[in-house]
């Protein structure tokens, strides 16, 4: 089973998903650009069942990932369903999250040297309170990890000119410590201190209608 | 009538039947004669007139049935936490006396918190009274010792006229069975020596059943259900089910990698054409240097595609590069197929001399683990091959220790046992962890802790000095589920 999948359609399904995403159309939109990543997006038409084949928690290209960018693009860009819904003691994957909240996105960003290990980190506000909640993506697989055995060091030459990035999918309630209530935020990620576009997320208690 | 007659006598039979068995007869000993003389405290040992007579272990996770008895555990007497004991006395009469337990100088101690959270961690502290039967002797059933391995014990009795007796020690441990799945094709661990020395030498016993064959799967991603029905169908062939709930179920596996498909990796100011010289491209996603999915899986590529477009130029523009020019490059020659650059041939791919840039698609692996945790059952997963290598039998020996630690319920956090000094969760790994070895730190993932229990595979096969005493604490009376 992918992970958490089950239990996202469970949840959501019961009535209890996305209404119209806060996201980008798939086939139709073009990939923003670095300098206008922190405006709020205009929610387009994209089925919000898309989400409930997220499989959470991996860095993974879904059906639900923004569209992948020109090769010139660099930044990063997020979709989520505009709305989401919990049930109160419902508790969901590894770390026992409230809800599930996908957020699938991408980043491309230039390398530089020395090479470091990018942390995704993301962000949501309170926009009744202004309360700011943040986190960043961390590994949740309780297998334990086999580390390579090590690879031969990288010059500056090697990397000059690359560009790379990766696909995400967190559920946000497992990373950011949203309290257990009804709210309305607006979320965002940022890699390398480049922030995504802003997205607007409804939590709701019960079964969507 | 007849018929009501009939019935009342089955019904008075049936009450019989149920009814709790009358206290043992008692003869009180006669006054004014010599006194009757406490002789011995024994501990019984498979009848009510077999002893044991000298130093005995104590299976006190198993529940005092006869089926759990072999050749090395004779009799359900050597099982659970209350040990059959009996008192004789001289004479044959009923007489009073008290017995206690006597815990060895370094058997495990619980705290407070424990022994409330969990009564198996008690051992009966208090001296007991008793009166022997009429026939100058009483098998006690109710004095409970600790849940713990290696503890030892020795009861003593005493009469009212100043004689003492002791019995022999009894020592405790614990018993679990091994199952081991071996997959086809993965090279499992010749020998579990370390792993079974490792868990004795805390009292638990691992009596390895004969192993089982199970079907191969080429690799274990995310996605385990093939493997859990392939691990389950072996499993349940095996016969081991007789052992359950005692039985922990060894599953070996060939990789255990997860596939990551990054966006494209770019490479610009790159130039191509006649004589130009081949263009290396390290494998990056996130900031990490990744391994090209390659020969993980039989008929799954590494490669998706990759372009050259020049300076300037748009997606009309665009070359093909067909994967005939695209090399993986080894980290090491010894292991081909460990890759993490790939080298693109560019000399003769475009008609002319060229500037632009490369943009190269492919699967690589994410991670691979050492093994795979699934919470609760009764099933641990070990690797046999990480990054194109065979794990050496030393290597899966250590995740075993790892992974039954878990089982076990290591490390301890304070929901059942006290939390060790250096548990940790989260930090880089997931689940609860111990980082002797290294000082408190944000996170561990780039570290290598000392004991086996660290968050992350390394040599180190033993138990740090603080999880060793909780794996001699842990109660695992209850066992484990079949997965």
């Amino acid at each position: 089973m992918k992970r958490y999948q089950p239990i996202l359609a469970a949840v959501l399904t019961a009535g209890a998903v996305c209404c119209a995403p806060a996201c980008f159309r798939q086939q139709a939109q073009k990939a923003p650009r670095p300098g206008h990543n922190q405006q709020k997006e205009e929610p387009k038409m994209m089925d919000p069942k898309v989400f409930l084949e997220v499989p959470l928690n991996t860095f993974e290209r879904t059906n639900c990932s923004p569209p992948e960018p020109d090769s010139s693009w660099r930044g990063v860009v997020i979709q989520a369903p505009r709305r989401v819904s919990f049930k109160r003691g419902v508790r969901i994957g590894e770390t026992k999250a409230f809800a599930a909240i996908p957020i699938c996105g991408l980043y491309v960003l230039d390398v530089p040297f020395p090479v470091v290990e990018d942390v995704v980190q993301l962000v949501a506000q309170d926009k009744k309170t202004g309360k700011i909640y943040s986190g960043p993506i961390v590994e949740l697989d309780p297998s334990p990890e086999a580390p390579h055995p090590g690879r031969p060091p990288l010059r500056k030459e090697d990397v000059e000119g690359m560009a790379t990035g990766r696909y995400f999918n967190p559920n946000l309630a497992d990373f950011v410590k949203l309290p257990e209530a009804p709210g309305i935020y607006e979320v965002y990620a940022e890699v390398r201190g480049i922030r995504s576009n802003v997205v607007t997320i409804e939590i709701v208690e019960g079964e969507l209608k | 009538m007849f018929l009501v007659e009939l019935l009342k006598a089955v019904v008075e039979k049936i009450a019989q039947l149920f009814a709790p068995s009358p206290p043992a007869p008692t003869t009180p000993c006669p006054a004014g004669k010599e006194q009757p003389k406490i002789v011995a405290v024994e501990i019984l040992d498979g009848s009510n007139s077999a002893v044991l007579t000298a130093k005995g272990q104590q299976y006190v996770n198993l529940p005092g049935e006869d089926k759990w008895n072999d050749e090395k555990l004779k009799n359900k007497d050597r099982q659970t936490q209350r040990p059959r004991v009996k008192v004789r006395f001289n004479k044959p009469c009923s007489e009073s006396f008290k017995i206690k337990l006597e815990p060895g100088g370094s058997n495990s101690t619980y705290s407070a918190a424990e022994e409330a959270r969990n009564s198996n961690f008690k051992y009966e502290k208090t001296e007991k009274s008793y009166t022997t039967d009429a026939d100058g002797t009483k098998i006690i059933t109710d004095l409970q010792i600790a849940s713990a391995g290696k503890d030892a014990y020795k009861y003593s009795a005493k009469d009212n006229y100043g004689n003492q007796v002791k019995s022999v020690e009894l020592e405790t441990i614990r018993r679990v069975y091994i199952q081991e799945l071996k997959m086809q094709g993965a090279s499992a661990a010749t020998s579990l020596s370390t792993f079974i020395n490792e868990f004795a030498k805390h009292g638990i016993e691992l009596i390895q059943l004969p192993s089982k064959q199970m079907d191969r799967l080429d690799n274990v991603g995310t996605d385990t259900g093939p493997f859990m029905t392939k691990a389950r169908a072996a499993y349940n062939a095996s016969g081991c089910s007789a052992r359950q709930p005692y039985v922990v179920a060894i599953a070996y596996t060939d990789h255990l990698a997860v596939k990551e498909t990054p966006p494209a990796i770019t490479k610009s100011n790159v130039q191509v054409g006649p004589g130009k010289p081949a263009v290396t491209i390290p494998i990056l996603v996130g900031g990490q240097r990744k391994s090209l999915w390659k020969n993980i899986v039989t008929g799954e590529s590494w490669f998706i595609s990759a372009t050259f477009r020049k300076n300037g130029g748009t997606a009309a523009d665009d070359v093909n590069i067909p994967i005939a020019r695209v090399t993986p490059v080894p980290d090491d020659a010894s292991v081909p197929d460990d890759c993490s650059s790939v080298s693109i041939r560019v000399d003769g791919l475009t008609p002319a001399a060229e500037t632009g840039t490369i943009t190269l698609r492919v699967h690589t692996v994410n991670r691979m683990r050492g093994g795979l945790s699934f919470g609760g059952g009764n099933l641990i997963c070990v690797c046999t091959r990480a990054w194109w290598r065979t794990n050496s039998t030393a290597s899966q020996n250590q995740v075993l220790v790892h992974e039954m630690g878990h089982k076990i319920g290591m490390v301890p956090d304070g929901t059942s046992l006290d939390r060790t000094p250096n548990q940790y969760t989260g930090k880089g790994h997931v689940g609860s962890h111990c980082h002797t070895g290294l000082p408190v730190q944000a996170s561990y993932s780039s570290s290598t802790g000392s004991c086996v229990m660290f968050g992350a595979t390394h040599a180190n096969p033993a138990f740090c000095a603080d999880c060793a005493k909780a794996v001699k604490k842990v109660d695992i009376s209850a066992g484990w589920s079949a997965f």
